[in-house]
């Protein structure tokens, strides 16, 4: 599909560009690559798209996304044309979803970010940390492919916080979460198969997140310890049901907890299965707490509520560091659940 | 110090199209609430239908409605649906939209 637009192109002369940049209320607060002519024209031929190719439109916004002005926005984030794929294929799973999701995301009072799993081989070919310190500061692609989606939320589809981005405590999750599978070091099926892609596919599982937590089960020796420690939190936090009826959840699997778990012989499925017989708590006990609406009744003591739908909707995903022994629990909450896509190189 | 060069460069606008100012027509103001039909449109949060139903309460001792009409949206953060917009033109003659949480 065409557009009909190209982006208007401003001469900038005598100032400084980055400066100019926050002039024109462009940035998330930091300093932005200038998306000159030259740079947003590398990136577009990088993936050999015209710029005036609508990639998408938001219907309850009034607005379209161009690929210029989707690379406009990746130049601004810092990404190298290389990383451009995996922008594109990000947005395209947003649009997949509901393209109003992304509009949901941003009114949405609980905050919520966007996550972005990497899996296949186009990891190792934009360098992206899938291990020590995934979740930090300090990797190019991991840091500015998840900050070009965000400046494409704020410039394209305005979602500025206090305008149309009304969320209440706001997220770190909002800088960005882009993350790999560390395949390589795990003897589950990369999760990607688990969404139905071949081990050569590059994809990207895409979903609306909450604040992740960490989980410090350091003294367990036993699987079981550690999938119990993961039930505990998932039960205990009072947005999981919000709705009734759970909500997914994205367990980042450290590599201490991994190899104990591999090593005594859990597999996905089985691990699922546990971890969401375990994470509930009755309805009396959330009603008391104010996590649900509504009068205790008698019955209420009895009736138990998943903090997960179904266990297929634990996903369980290899990541990180192997210097303490920890795992990531973040939450799939409101806005777009897991949708994973293929990741087009090329 | 060595001055910097003054340089040119074409900067490529990064934001969204504005999609411009339109026409838009308000419905005929009703001159009185009286035997009218009330919509209320709930945004789905927990204690919306609660303050909806409180406010059409009390306006309907003074302006006793001839109907009053509730319906849901499917979601507190998107507009409501094409079908809940036509059950209120069929159900309603003035509608009021609240919040709740």
């Amino acid at each position: 599909m065409a557009g009909n637009r190209l982006a208007p192109v401003y001469e900038v002369a005598g100032l400084d560009p980055i400066e100019e940049c926050y002039r024109r209320g462009w940035t998330d607060g930091l300093p932005v690559v200038p998306p000159t002519v030259d740079r947003v024209t590398e990136m577009l031929d990088y993936v050999g798209l015209a710029p005036d190719l609508v990639l998408g439109e938001v219907a309850v916004r009034r607005r379209v996304l161009t690929a210029e002005q989707a690379a406009a926005n990746a130049v601004m984030a810092g990404c190298l044309p290389s990383y451009f794929p995996v922008v594109l294929a990000t947005m395209e799973a947003l649009f997949e979803y509901d393209p109003n999701c992304i509009h949901e995301a941003s009114s949405a009072t609980n905050s919520p970010g966007i996550l972005i799993l990497v899996n296949g081989p186009i990891r190792s070919r934009i360098g992206l940390n899938c291990t020590d310190n995934l979740f930090s500061p300090g990797n190019r692609a991991n840091s500015t492919i998840g900050r070009a989606i965000r400046l494409i939320l704020i410039n394209v589809f305005e979602q500025r916080p206090g305008v149309l981005d009304r969320g209440c405590m706001g997220s770190l999750t909002k800088q960005g979460v882009c993350f790999g599978e560390d395949e390589e070091r795990s003897s589950w099926p990369p999760f990607h198969i688990s969404r139905g892609f071949k081990p050569e596919d590059s994809t990207v599982t895409v979903a609306t997140i909450q604040n992740p937590e960490t989980l410090g089960n350091r003294y367990g020796l036993t699987s079981e310890s550690v999938m119990d420690a993961t039930a505990e939190s998932m039960a205990a936090h009072g947005l999981a049901h919000y709705f009734f009826h759970g909500t997914p959840w994205f367990w980042v699997v450290g590599h201490w907890h991994a190899e104990m778990l591999q090593r005594q012989g859990w597999d996905r499925p089985s691990i699922q299965q546990y971890v969401w017989e375990k994470a509930w708590r009755s309805k009396a006990h959330l009603k008391r707490m104010g996590a649900m609406a509504g009068e205790v009744t008698p019955e209420d003591e009895e009736a138990r509520v998943f903090a997960a739908p179904s266990p297929e909707d634990i996903f369980i995903v290899k990541a990180g560091g192997d210097s303490g022994i920890y795992s990531e629990l973040i939450m799939n909450y409101f806005g777009v659940m897991a949708t994973t896509v293929l990741i087009r190189e090329p | 110090m060595t001055a910097i060069k003054d340089t040119t460069l074409q900067l490529v606008d990064p934001t969204g199209e504005d999609p411009g100012l339109r026409l838009l027509t308000l419905a005929p103001r009703p001159v009185d609430l009286r035997g009218k039909r009330l919509g209320l449109l709930d945004n789905s949060k927990a204690n919306s239908d609660f303050i909806l139903r409180a406010i059409s309460r009390i306006l309907d001792e003074e302006f006793e409605f001839a109907e009053v009409f509730h319906v849901k949206k499917h979601s507190a953060s998107l507009p409501p649906s094409p079908e809940v917009v036509a059950d209120l033109h069929r159900h309603a003659d003035v509608v009021i939209a609240g919040i709740g949480d």
